[in-house]
């Protein structure tokens, strides 16, 4: 499993491959806090970036909504929320249940 | 020293800094004309021609153009600022088969007097790139940033650790008289300077100046009768994991330990016999990282490793010694700029800041997002 999608597996070079729908849970592997952003971000500073290991494998790049940035840690558990328009997949952290 | 196939002959960069009057192309043809005068040469003598960046599809193109140079052998390899590193090694393997005798190597940008750094990238999303820019991560600070944040939760990096880097590589700019930030800096001005890309302060990122450079590589037959010393080629190796930084395989490994690995093997050099190392300092992240790649130390173990001030004047690891990316001059693709370097040292030409009896050079570039790296040895008599 790989992401972002393409038409070969980077692993293994299979060419026959299938979609996958990931649970949306994952966790933080890395984050940065954003302070100086391109100018089309600017007025959203500070915000945190972070590479998510997903739960299935693959890793991708979002952003954490709804978090204090000084409140972040590697490894913290993070869930998939879908919105903006057009709605785009951001990542907050995982609700204790 | 049993290999001596080609020899870099000539160094010279053009005006650095702010440069508001000159396109690349004449910056590059300036540099190119010194370089080959160093090395009793002229533009007609060229056979090989190697370059990257610019605003063309093929910056060979364009330069053999503006030149009047064509070329026998011709190489616009573009793998980021690693790629003039790449060019040295490629340089030595053309003229180790015949097919030129005098490579030029050349590079420019006047990306400061351009305002060309936006953190962005303009255009259309496209490709695997558009599952990044969307989020806003400042570009390329924001990716070395996620690189030293997972360096720090594995391995206990410190901010202090990284500001040792800028540090040092400050002290060797006071030395140098070209270099473009020469006041000298504490630990605590780095960490104290603003935030860019959270672990990053202002001060361990690069410059954002205007330059370029040439460097002219000939075949063992041309260096023989040569008005400086020739300094050999002995080793050279490329690789690349990545182009985007959701895909580099550990964000703590760079290509670095794969072409690392293969110019010291091919160099048969020991790393404890090297007298100096030039290693692209995009940010402070990148050198730490590229210490551990190159197989100084240990994964891990970089932060340890620079402190004291040991890379710096004095020390007993002589690095980055023209002031680095990070004080000296960074017009966007900075590789070029540890072949001159270098070749400066090895010749002992580097007055005040001249590391004792150099003989053994390594030179490492990165491209990208700790995307691509070059590694050459260099050697003298």
């Amino acid at each position: 499993m790989f992401y972002p999608r393409g038409s070969v597996c980077p692993h293994c070079g299979v060419l026959g491959l299938d979609w996958v729908t990931a649970s949306g849970r994952g966790t933080v592997h890395s984050f940065t806090v954003v302070h100086r952003a391109p100018p089309e971000f600017a007025a959203e500073v500070p915000y945190v970036v972070a590479l998510i290991d997903l739960e299935e494998g693959p890793r991708m790049m979002s952003r954490l909504l709804g978090v204090d940035p000084a409140a972040v840690a590697v490894g913290m558990p993070v869930e998939l929320s879908i919105s903006g328009d057009p709605p785009l997949p951001f990542f907050v952290l995982t609700r204790r249940s | 020293m049993t290999d001596r196939v080609a020899a870099i002959a000539g160094v010279a960069e053009s005006d650095l800094g702010v440069v508001p009057d000159k396109t690349y192309l004449q910056m590059m043809a300036e540099a190119s004309h010194a370089a080959l005068a160093e090395a009793g040469l002229t533009f007609k003598d060229v056979d090989g021609l190697f370059s990257a960046g610019g605003d063309d599809y093929a910056a060979t193109l364009r330069l053999g153009e503006y030149l009047g140079i064509r070329p026998d052998h011709t190489d616009s390899t573009n793998i980021g600022g690693a790629s003039f590193v790449a060019h040295a090694g490629h340089a030595r393997t053309a003229i180790a088969e015949g097919r030129c005798q005098v490579a030029l190597i050349a590079y420019a940008s006047t990306q400061r007097s351009q305002g060309g750094r936006t953190l962005g990238r303009a255009g259309p999303l496209r490709g695997p790139a558009q599952f990044e820019q969307v989020w806003g991560l400042p570009m390329p600070v924001g990716a070395y940033a996620l690189a030293a944040t997972r360096h720090m939760h594995q391995y206990g990096t410190t901010s202090e650790q990284l500001a040792e880097v800028a540090v040092a590589t400050r002290r060797w700019a006071q030395l140098n008289p070209k270099a473009f930030m020469r006041d000298p800096i504490t630990i605590e001005d780095v960490l104290n300077s603003r935030w860019i890309s959270e672990p990053l302060h202002l001060l361990d990122c690069c410059l954002v100046t205007d330059g370029g450079g040439a460097v002219v590589v000939v075949s063992a037959e041309r260096a023989r009768d040569l008005p400086k010393p020739p300094v050999w080629i002995l080793g050279h190796g490329e690789s690349h994991t990545h182009l985007g930084i959701s895909s580099m395989p550990d964000l703590t490994v760079t290509p670095a330990r794969w072409s690392g690995t293969d110019a010291l093997a091919m160099s048969g050099v020991r790393r404890e016999d090297l007298d100096l190392v030039e290693l692209y300092d995009s940010f402070t992240i990148t050198v730490l990282l590229t210490l551990e790649a190159l197989g100084f130390c240990g994964p891990g173990e970089s932060g340890d490793f620079v402190r004291g001030g040991r890379t710096g004047p004095g020390g007993d690891f002589p690095m980055n010694t023209n002031g680095g990316g990070l004080s000296y001059c960074h017009p966007g693709m900075y590789g070029i700029f540890t072949l001159i370097e270098a070749t400066r040292q090895l010749r002992e030409e580097c007055g005040e800041r001249q590391v004792p009896e150099a003989r053994l050079a390594l030179c490492n570039g990165t491209g990208g997002v700790l995307s691509s790296a070059a590694t050459v040895v260099l050697g003298v008599e």
